[in-house]
């Protein structure tokens, strides 16, 4: 079977989507089958654009290929006579983003249609497809609500899982992840200085827009937390990140409303460390639990800090945690080998 | 600089596209760019003028300092500083006239290369093939040799292999003429397909045409080779069959083949694939149309493995002396 994986790109963008779609086609092709992903750059702004992207995915065409996975907005609408989705999100801001009024569509006189065309090529084009998954309940849950579509969630595994054997709980807590505006390394940074306890806060993850990252030490600065915060916006290596993972007290991972359970969360489980959430923080409660696995508590500096403090001034109790934080997430199993026959069925 | 490579593709497909999209991908990294190479799927022969559209469509502006497009239609693609380096360009694989696509892809084209800040063409042929379509001859600029991920060191038992097929196959890679000609060869001409085709009956058909033949001649693979598996069938081959009619195909057939030292076996056909050997000293030219002397080839290749050799050394000298990737990223990016 020829199977093509295709995704939207950000262009110099590198998150959890590209990580999962560069490990389903690895996995697909330790399952035997031809496979390969093309990206296809997506630009959604201004509002108006998003009828030529969505119009011009219409317009491409497929030849060679037995089998089409869809992930993201746009490049699923590329038509394809045996198209599987397993949809990581749609377009947002035309749907619970446009209810909550955070849509930026609501800005432009005519967002209303952008927003119908949007829902109308989703739904049309899903209703089309063999089989419909998602990487999180959330998403199945807006798809279900929006486009009156049932979907099976599949979530996304955390590949290599050997790289986290977890380590020493080392003298800091670890945000990793993207440094963009809805993972909120800045709220993490702002709790810091209300904590108390002797631990540094160090963030890890590439920039998505130049000066992000000096943007956060400014911040540090500014609220004389600088010497305990560390801003590192390289490309780690996959096993330098991992040794930060495996060696920190516990991680912090605050997204708002994420639609996955995400790696970062994974990860920091499966290292045996506790993991600091916020209640808004989306599709990783779905795994996380408050007291359990960690702290889940209101996106507030204070409560973050609070979070901090405890796991600080109570190693036992961090480890506990985390150990706990693995158990569930090791109960999940969840794995490619269930997986990928699912996507080629 | 922020550099999008962007070419068309078919999906899960090979060519000198690919090559050359992935070659300066790693060129520009190394220069400090930073880079996105960008495969946009298409499929020539059908809803063209859509598809063109499309890659018009596609936004890039904002994102990259500088674009570089390769195998049409990406050469469409919108962008203020593009630089276009094209293979030849067969008429997107045939447009239907009646409804005016084809002039109207023929205006578009041309604008895209006036549009452009450099258009360089892989090869005189491909200029030329421009210069008839769109009014506008480009600067050759040839491609740099691949990087040698293949073996060049014979099989210790000798090169028992007399043309390898790395595929992979499509209906014009005249596999169906090489296997009439096996009828008339000597005994000892073996030839290796190994390559697998995107469509399903072009290897029924290869496989029928194998049966047929006395055994060993047709040696047949359906699965597409992995790098070390190619590469130990290039160390037992003496040359490597280049027969396709499309030249970014036979290009990236014949530099991989001078790449592991081997002359390749060419369409008289394919003048892109012409103009990259010298006939019988660095490659063959074969007439498809004519049995008996793709027999006569592959029967000199058997009898006489010192000259094939000698040819797969000059093949490999002349494919060294080509210019490398900093003469290519000077031609594009220089002042």
């Amino acid at each position: 079977m020829r199977v093509l994986v295709l995704n939207a790109m950000v262009p110099f963008v590198w998150g959890g989507a590209e990580a999962l779609a560069d490990n389903l086609v690895r996995n697909l092709r330790a399952a035997g089958v031809e496979a390969e992903q093309l990206r296809i750059p997506f630009q959604w702004y201004p509002a108006e654009r998003l009828l030529d992207e969505m119009l011009a995915m219409r317009c491409l065409r497929l030849e060679g290929v037995d089998r089409v996975i869809g992930l993201k907005f746009p490049s699923y609408l590329v038509p394809h006579p045996n198209k599987v989705m397993w949809l990581i999100h749609q377009h947002r801001q035309a749907y619970d983003l446009w209810d909550s009024g955070q849509s930026e569509l609501l800005q432009f006189e005519r967002g209303p249609v952008i927003r119908h065309a949007i829902r109308a090529a989703d739904t049309t084009s899903f209703a089309g497809c063999r089989a419909l998954y998602t990487i999180a309940s959330n998403v199945a849950d807006r798809l279900r609500r929006y486009n009156g579509l049932a979907a099976e969630v599949m979530h996304m595994p955390l590949n290599e899982p050997e790289r986290y054997p977890g380590g020493e709980y080392g003298g800091y807590i670890l945000a990793a992840g993207r440094l963009a505006g809805n993972k909120r390394h800045e709220l993490l940074i702002r709790a810091m200085v209300h904590v108390r306890a002797p631990i540094r806060l160090v963030v890890a993850g590439p920039a998505d827009l130049p000066g992000t990252a000096d943007r956060l030490r400014g911040l540090a600065e500014t609220l004389g937390v600088a010497d305990r915060v560390t801003v590192d916006a390289r490309f780690l290596p996959v096993e330098e990140l991992a040794g930060l993972m495996n060696n920190a007290l516990a991680a912090a991972y605050v997204p708002s409303d994420e639609d996955a359970i995400g790696y970062v969360t994974m990860e920091a489980c499966q290292a045996a460390k506790a993991v600091i959430a916020c209640t808004d923080s989306g599709g990783l409660l779905e795994l996380l639990e408050d007291g359990v696995t960690g702290f889940v508590v209101p996106p507030d500096p204070v409560e973050l800090a609070a979070a901090i403090d405890r796991l600080a001034s109570d190693p036992a109790l961090a480890r506990r945690l985390g150990q706990q934080a693995r158990a569930v997430f090791e109960a999940r199993d969840i794995n490619w080998r269930s997986i990928v026959p699912k996507l080629l069925a | 600089m922020r550099i999008g490579v962007v070419t068309s593709t078919a999906p899960l497909s090979q060519g000198l596209h690919r090559d050359l999209a992935r070659g300066l991908e790693a060129a520009l990294r190394a220069h400090g760019h930073r880079v996105e190479r960008i495969l946009l799927p298409v499929a020539f022969g059908r809803d063209l003028l859509e598809q063109a559209w499309a890659f018009r469509a596609i936004a890039l502006t904002d994102n990259f300092d500088r674009i570089i497009a390769l195998r049409p239609p990406a050469h469409l693609v919108v962008h203020p500083h593009k630089v276009l380096w094209l293979s030849a360009h067969d008429g997107y694989g045939g447009v239907p006239a009646e409804d005016g696509a084809a002039l109207r892809l023929a205006v578009a084209d041309r604008t895209a290369l006036l549009a452009a800040d450099r258009v360089f063409a892989t090869s005189e042929a491909a200029a030329e093939r421009w210069r008839q379509r769109a009014g506008l001859r480009p600067g050759v600029l040839p491609p740099p040799a691949p990087a040698p991920c293949l073996a060049p060191a014979p099989a210790p038992g000798g090169r028992s292999i007399t043309a390898l097929h790395p595929g992979p196959s499509t209906a014009d890679a005249g596999l169906a003429e090489v296997t009439a000609a096996l009828r008339l060869t000597r005994p000892e001409v073996r030839v290796h397909f190994c390559g697998g085709a995107n469509d399903p009956l072009v290897l029924e058909e290869i496989a029928l045409r194998a049966a047929v033949l006395p055994p060993g001649r047709l040696l047949f693979d359906r699965d597409r080779p992995s790098p070390p598996w190619l590469a130990a069938l290039m160390a037992e081959a003496r040359a490597v069959l280049c027969l396709a009619a499309d030249d970014d195909v036979a290009l990236a057939c014949i530099d991989r083949a001078a790449a592991a030292g081997l002359p390749a076996i060419v369409n008289r056909d394919c003048p892109a694939a012409m103009e990259r050997i010298v006939d019988g000293e660095t490659g063959i030219g074969i007439p498809l149309t004519d049995t008996r002397a793709i027999a006569a080839a592959l029967d000199r290749l058997a009898a006489e493995p010192a000259w094939a050799a000698a040819m797969g050394e000059a093949a490999a000298q002349a494919l060294a002396a080509r210019p490398g990737w900093d003469a290519v990223l000077d031609a594009m990016l220089g002042a």
